[in-house]
């Protein structure tokens, strides 16, 4: 009795979780899986078998789907190429012993991070608002810079998202980098100094490799965030995305499909798709990022 | 020990039956897009618990417009979860509900309206938004006449009475006067849904009684054209997006706008400031003789199948939206002129609108409104309404034209019919 109750209660302890994981996890992926092979539109109408039809659809005939794909990328390249770069430099000048207020300025770094998207959205609609916004007000106007007209001309709506991007993540991103450059042992840094190396062979040679896992860690999580970013661009220029549909991503597009048009089976699809695509970026980047590894 | 258990277990059974004991009141939810709508139903929940039913009480929940929607629509998908016993629903996206052509998740109204004798009291043309093959599911608040709204201080000031122009020639001719003028005003602003409201006054509109999609017609193509023209004039001009709005209609740049009943509340909820300044005209026509307005908007409001308070509900929506005092205190509160008929005589309709100058607004709305067009409902407008949305922009900044982007529209819209059907 003592020895059946021992085997099973360390099961017990674990399974509030794996029931949950199993309820509002499991259970809709696989049913999500089986819908995306199923036509099935409006409230009561029954779904109706039509194998990889809804799939064919998105990648043929489906314009829209291309260009919130393309939309998506090029945040993530945004993302990728000027958020991360930029929350290095970041952790770099943080991580200064020589700056004062250090703890203060970490504080102000990450603030943005949690504030909620929507808060977000609504407060940048009037930053960058063409008229009577702030950044074409108060930074560009000084410079002599005509009114750019960010939510209204398609080509200035991602520059926007991803100028957003940057005020929200860089911080998070760069405490990070910062704990990553925390555990470098000092030593190393001193040894490759007196071995002659300027500071810029020491940070190539010597902070950037060992900063890989954090790397990697931070690009996962960019490629990740990237292709579900949602309420921002929501908010910004409405979930059809602006003018032209320059704003909307891959998870806009699900949404209006799904709720708004209902089209279960064909959102189904589109969310597999974004699942598979996130996939295959991640595991490429994981690949590269080791491929750069010299030991 | 035990016996001193069992009592306290008794007392917490009284306590606790006490304290549940009164609450046989029934609360119904509802939920609203806009807070002049919220504002009127609740001073209606008041009056209906004080002349009806005393335990009743309303939750009057205000969502926002494309949320409301959404959230409704899947919480009818998903039987019910969460969802309101009263929803306003726009007409514009009252379609969604039809889509694949099964059961919307509302009570069929035909009953309350038909026995009830409301039929015939209601505007037909607007009733049809929220008809589907002869169920009705919704009751309009508004009749959504459109007319001109505009700033007498400054057509005044510039020698112009919008009263008295016929045509938008004649508008045209002032606004080319007052541009030359002060050319940073806007006379005429543009805003993604002013061509087929103007369609509409013309007797067209995107969808055809059929259902059928005639956003690439020559008449749609045509009144696109026109509004054009009359931007590359300088007269008409788009509308900032979002709350900038009313920053221009404050900074005095927009000095009129088209608009319906609903979009003087809008006013006065959003520019306060501007009282006094305001007032509003009869619709320009295209010739000689043409009508004076079109219609624009309009929400029904609708049970909810799944309530558990249906026929609270139907005599909530019967005393509030079918009663000569509920559509003259909705007039009232938010202009919204009524759909119903027996209302529409009432003299509490024509009091001095001191936002508007002291005008008599009812009077207008009285005039224009007998020749309010027809709007046609369709499943696609919504998604319709999106596609335009997102390419309105290239057409006002002449990157593509009107003729392409409706007929890329139409398409799109043709195919979808079909691959659904």
């Amino acid at each position: 009795m003592f020895g059946r109750g021992r085997k099973i209660a360390p099961y017990l302890f674990i399974s509030p979780f794996f029931i949950g994981y199993a309820i509002f996890f499991l259970y809709p992926v696989i049913q999500s899986l089986q819908l995306s092979f199923y036509r099935q539109v409006g409230l009561t109408n029954p779904p109706r078998f039509i194998g990889v039809d809804n799939y064919v659809r998105l990648v043929t005939k489906d314009d829209l789907f291309i260009k919130a794909l393309t939309n998506t990328t090029y945040y993530a390249l945004g993302s990728i190429l000027i958020i991360v770069p930029l929350a290095l430099l970041l952790a770099l000048i943080l991580h200064s012993p020589r700056l004062r207020f250090r703890e203060f300025f970490r504080f102000l770094y990450f603030t943005p991070n949690i504030t909620a998207g929507v808060v977000v959205g609504i407060i940048f609609g009037l930053v960058f608002e063409e008229q009577y916004g702030l950044i074409n007000n108060l930074l560009l106007a000084p410079l002599g810079v005509d009114n750019v007209r960010w939510l209204r001309e398609a080509r200035w709506v991602m520059p926007a998202v991803i100028l957003l991007g940057a005020w929200k993540w860089t911080g998070i991103n760069a405490i990070y980098f910062m704990v990553g450059l925390q555990n470098i042992p000092p030593e190393l840094k001193e040894a490759a100094r007196v071995d002659g190396a300027t500071r810029w062979q020491v940070f190539w040679h010597v902070t950037l490799p060992l900063l890989r896992p954090i790397l990697a860690f931070v690009l996962t999580i960019a490629i990740i965030g990237s292709y579900n970013l949602f309420a921002e661009p929501a908010i910004l220029v409405g979930l059809e995305g602006g003018p032209n549909n320059a704003g909307m991503t891959m998870t806009m597009y699900l949404y209006t499909r799904g709720f708004r048009e209902l089209k279960m089976g064909y959102a189904s699809a589109i969310g597999y798709s974004l699942a598979v695509i996130i996939l295959v970026l991640s595991v490429i980047q994981l690949i590269l990022i080791r491929a750069f590894r010299e030991d | 020990m035990k016996k001193l258990k069992v009592l306290l277990l008794l007392l917490v059974g009284v306590m606790l039956f006490s304290a549940v004991a009164p609450v046989a009141a029934q609360e119904l939810e509802l939920w609203a897009f806009v807070n002049t709508h919220a504002r009127w139903f609740r001073e209606q929940a008041e009056r209906y618990a004080d002349e009806v039913n005393p335990d009743f009480s309303l939750n009057v929940i205000e969502i926002a417009y494309g949320d409301l929607h959404d959230r409704l629509l899947i919480s009818i998908q998903s039987g019910g979860v969460g969802a309101p016993d009263i929803a306003d629903v726009e007409q514009g996206r009252f379609g969604s509900f039809l889509r694949g052509g099964g059961d919307p998740g509302f009570v069929e109204l035909n009953a309350l309206l038909d026995e009830g004798g409301h039929t015939e009291n209601l505007v037909a043309a607007r009733q049809a938004l929220y008809t589907s093959m002869g169920s009705v599911y919704g009751i309009e608040h508004a009749l959504t006449p459109v007319v001109l709204y505009y700033r007498a201080d400054v057509w005044e000031g510039a020698g112009f009475d919008p009263q008295e122009f016929v045509t938008w020639d004649d508008f045209a001719d002032a606004a080319r006067a007052i541009v030359t003028e002060n050319p940073d005003v806007v006379p005429l602003p543009i805003f993604s849904r002013l061509p087929v409201l103007l369609l509409r006054q013309q007797g067209a509109d995107w969808f055809n009684a059929d259902g059928e999609v005639t956003i690439d017609s020559a008449e749609s193509i045509a009144m696109m054209d026109w509004l054009l023209t009359l931007k590359d004039e300088g007269i008409a001009a788009q509308t900032p997006a979002g709350d900038a709005l009313w920053a221009a209609f404050k900074d005095g740049t927009l000095i009129s706008m088209v608009g319906a009943d609903w979009y003087g509340g809008f006013f006065k909820d959003n520019a306060p400031e501007l009282a006094g300044k305001w007032k509003a005209a009869p619709l320009p026509a295209f010739e000689d003789g043409g009508r004076r307005t079109s219609v624009y908007g309009g929400t029904g409001a609708t049970v909810v199948a799944t309530s558990d308070h249906v026929e609270e509900a139907l005599s909530f929506l019967e005393f509030s939206m079918l009663s000569i005092e509920g559509n003259v205190r909705r007039f009232e509160m938010t202009t919204l002129w009524p759909p119903y008929i027996p209302a529409m005589a009432d003299e509490r309709l024509h009091a001095a609108d001191e936002y508007f100058s002291g005008q008599d607004l009812g009077a207008l709305f009285a005039d224009v409104g007998p020749e309010a067009p027809p709007q046609w409902q369709s499943a696609f407008r919504s998604q319709l309404n999106s596609l335009w949305s997102a390419a309105f922009q290239d057409v006002i900044d002449g990157n593509r034209s009107p003729e392409e982007v409706f007929t890329e529209i139409a398409d799109t819209i043709r195919d979808e019919m079909e691959f659904e059907s």
